[in-house]
């Protein structure tokens, strides 16, 4: 009896931690999403700001938001993992999940202001998809 | 609330803060002389650690997370949009 007490404290542990695991991986998340956004503004107002013409400065912006749509597409690919780790709570889905999340938050904390265009070669759920395509959950 | 529960909670609280705060670190290590900038983000991790502590996270609740940034950029957009507009006003 006394095993079976432990295995089920141990068994309870782990998925505390799990959860504890994911919810401050999904702070970090949330918190790149915010890098982001700030990033994104100061950019397209920097594009703006060195544009020369209004056609010019069209194409750019249009040009540069088709290419976001690859980091949209990377937070709703790690925010997808993130729910189904929260519901599945298994060791797999969580470590699938938090390994995601550290790849897309390293990604945007490395870039910096004024550099160019987002990396999308290194963020989950872009390299060798086509728009559109949803990822692997 | 039993004190096994308050204990655990407490825990939970505590090691999300702690990568609250490594992030902040981040943040000030990486952003010298920053400071209405660093201000703003670090209100905004906080307002992040709460709302991840409420309550239980749903498919739901992180949807609304994806749902925020989609908003947020769509601002940024009108607001770039607004500044061509200013400097290269339409005929």
């Amino acid at each position: 009896v006394r095993a079976l007490v432990l295995a089920l404290l141990v068994v309870a542990g782990c998925a505390n931690q799990r959860h504890t695991a994911l919810t401050a991986s999904l702070v970090t998340v949330n918190t790149a999403r915010d890098t982001f956004v700030e990033w994104d503004r100061a950019h397209q107002l920097a594009l703006v700001h060195e544009a020369t013409s209004r056609e010019q400065i069209v194409a750019r912006l249009d040009e540069y938001r088709k290419k976001r749509e690859g980091v949209v597409r990377a937070f709703a690919f790690v925010y997808a993992k993130l729910a189904k780790a929260f519901a599945d709570d298994t060791e797999d889905a969580t470590k699938g999940a938090l390994a995601v999340a550290k790849n897309l938050v390293d990604t945007i904390q490395a870039m910096k202001p004024g550099a160019a265009d987002p990396p999308l070669e290194q963020l989950p759920c872009v390299t060798n998809r086509e728009a559109g395509t949803p990822c692997d959950l | 609330m039993s004190l096994w529960s308050n204990v655990k909670k407490g825990l939970e609280l505590a090691q999300v803060c702690a990568s609250a705060i490594e992030i902040i670190h981040q943040i000030i290590k990486t952003r010298p002389g920053k400071d209405s900038d660093l201000v703003s983000m670090i209100g905004k991790i906080v307002t992040n650690v709460r709302e991840a502590i409420s309550g239980e996270r749903t498919v739901a609740s992180v949807q609304a997370d994806l749902e925020k940034l989609k908003t947020d950029l769509a601002k940024n957009d009108a607001a770039a949009d607004a500044a061509v507009d200013d400097k290269f006003p339409k005929d």
